[in-house]
């Protein structure tokens, strides 16, 4: 099996494909129709074992349920175990900087991301399933968010959207040097705050009231999904995902905030307008995304656009009956919603097979 | 070209200092904004166990006319009608008009620069201008007068009593930079969060008014005004 050219992603879906289809080819049922002679069946062992072997050793991929099942838990402890980190890096600085003169202070966080960087760069190079490289990118970016803070806060320079810029890029470079889904989804907010904010200082607000006017993140949202379309990912393939999930989840906010405080609308009209409006475009954009995600395979995107439908469904019952009927009888309706949302999704996903197969 | 992203990283890092420096370096080698000399009333020490560094808060006044009940009509409230105006908000809609809650309300808010004027009853805001010169040029005095950046919303209010009288348009600030941060040695100067401990702090303001600490009188009592 040729595995150059694979990226991580790439390598770990071969993986799933040849042992799910080896798992199959053990079925009696399927082994009877097939009928395939013991040669056959030796050969393609000896093939799945080679492949999954080469696999394994260049890309340190999950080979069998149980090792997935490990990650899984391995990715979680070691981004939990960043975060924990994250936050020690933080205090300790904070519990003792006093102490320092200025220049001393101003050094140790200029140092700081450096010597995360090293750090990062180091453990990439002695391992391939990326957890270590993970833990000390976030350290790193960790470390020149404090650096930018402390430096601001020394010389009393007052706060600027400038500073979210500059750690989006940080975040960005680290993301796609190391291939971390993590870093990047964090990246890519802090991007989308930037733009938010520029556009906002440019209006008139102070640029950390960005989320006063929801639509530029809005925009910057669809901006974002569409460049999931747009950017070629060979060697980070599980990166137009991530794209997706913070396109889609920035957009949909946006549109949940405006539905509930239409007053941050540029649109003409009286707010009440403008927020039966947005609820509306929302439920249509949530359900269009559930809709894209299930012809597209985009899971994150069906999960998100079915978390806000709901929420924004939920918002919708709430003005209009929350005041006129009671409670039990608020809450029957919106489990009865549930029922039928679930109903009408199941029926969506057994069409969906029988469109494929035709 | 294998270390490429990386040196990149790095550049990130390098330029976004260099501008924090630079942008430090050109407030404090510029002319002189203001210089006073503030209290424990206008500059509160916040207590923090688990930050060693200090880091004071400043507190000033909003215009005296709020109450619990509403603002009074009768109080001195400079962000009035005209000075809105003037500082670019559009005010043409009556503010009995029934629709003028959502045109008021919906304006974008604007960049200004707000004077802090220190008083013997503590720092208090007395206007604001769109450019700091035109305002520096009202308020001549650097030793009793503070600039600093802001923003200014504009809204309606009802007036006292009980928020029922007649409603007219005001305004409020808000973002001002309120932190300043007390390096060594003056941090060891300074004693601990304590509501009784009475102490001076020499301030200057920039020319791009970033402000820092010059020097603390621990235990000074007094206004902190010019004698």
């Amino acid at each position: 099996m040729k595995t150059s050219g694979l990226s991580p992603a790439d390598a770990q879906k071969s993986a799933d494909r040849i042992r799910t289809l080896r798992e199959e080819l053990r079925d009696p049922e399927i082994a009877e129709a097939l009928a395939l002679t013991p040669e056959q069946t030796a050969r393609f062992d000896a093939w799945a074992t080679s492949s999954l072997t080469a696999l394994s050793r260049q890309f340190d991929i999950d080979t069998c349920a149980s090792q997935k099942r490990m990650s899984w838990g391995m990715r979680i402890a070691s981004t939990l175990g960043a975060l924990a980190i994250c936050a020690a890096v933080v205090l300790f600085f904070l519990r003792f900087w006093g102490y320092l003169d200025s220049w001393a202070q101003a050094a140790i966080v200029f140092i700081a991301p450096f010597a995360a960087l090293a750090g990062t760069e180091y453990t990439a190079q002695r391992e391939r399933a990326r957890y270590f490289t993970g833990l000390m990118a976030l350290v790193a970016l960790t470390c020149f968010v404090l650096n930018l803070q402390v430096v601001g806060e020394i010389f009393n320079i007052a706060a600027t959207e400038n500073a979210l810029l500059a750690w989006g890029l940080f975040g960005i470079l680290l993301a796609y040097r190391y291939g971390l889904r993590f870093i990047l989804f964090i990246a890519l907010f802090l991007l989308v705050s930037y733009g938010a904010a520029f556009f906002a200082a440019r209006l008139g607000y102070q640029w950390m009231d960005f989320g006063d006017r929801p639509e530029i993140a809005a925009l910057l949202g669809v901006a974002v999904f569409v460049l999931s379309l747009r950017l070629r990912h060979e060697r980070n393939s599980d990166f137009p995902a991530v794209y997706r999930l913070v396109g889609s989840l920035v957009l949909l906010l946006s549109l949940l905030s405006l539905a509930e405080w239409g007053r941050g609308s540029f649109l003409p009209g009286q707010t009440k307008n403008i927020e039966l409006f947005y609820e509306f475009a929302g439920l249509l954009i949530s359900a269009g995304l559930i809709s894209l995600g299930i012809v597209r395979d985009w899971i994150g995107v069906v999960n998100t656009g079915a978390v806000f439908f709901a929420i924004l469904l939920f918002c919708r019952l709430y003005h209009w009956l929350w005041e006129w009927i009671p409670k039990y009888l608020f809450f029957a309706i919106i489990g009865l919603v549930g029922i039928l949302l679930v109903a009408a999704l199941k029926r969506l996903r057994v069409q969906y097979p029988a469109e494929v197969a035709a | 070209m294998k270390f490429t992203s990386l040196a990149v990283a790095g550049l990130v890092v390098l330029v976004a200092n260099g501008f924090a420096l630079l942008h430090a370096a050109r407030n404090r080698a510029g002319q002189v904004d203001a210089e006073m000399t503030l209290t424990q009333r206008d500059l509160t020490r916040m207590p923090d166990v688990e930050n060693s560094g200090v880091t004071l808060l400043l507190n000033f006044r909003d215009r005296p006319n709020y109450t619990p009940y509403g603002y009074h009509p009768d109080s001195e409230d400079w962000l009035d009608r005209a000075k809105l105006t003037s500082l670019g908000f559009y005010c043409s809609l009556d503010p009995s008009n029934e629709s003028a809650r959502d045109f008021y309300d919906r304006q974008v808010p604007r960049a200004v620069f707000v004077a802090l004027e220190l008083r013997t009853d503590g720092l208090i805001d007395v206007d604001a201008a769109t450019k700091v010169d035109t305002l520096r040029s009202r308020y001549p005095d650097r030793h009793s007068v503070l600039i600093l950046p802001a923003t200014v919303r504009i809204t309606l209010r009802n007036t006292y009593p009980n928020n029922r009288g007649t409603t007219r348009i005001s305004g409020y600030i808000e973002n001002t930079p309120r932190a300043i941060h007390v390096p060594r040695p003056f941090s060891a100067f300074l004693p601990p969060a304590n509501p009784a401990a009475t102490y001076r702090i020499h301030v200057t303001v920039g020319s791009l008014l970033d402000p820092w600490v010059t020097g603390v009188e621990p235990g000074a009592t007094g206004t902190g005004l010019p004698r």
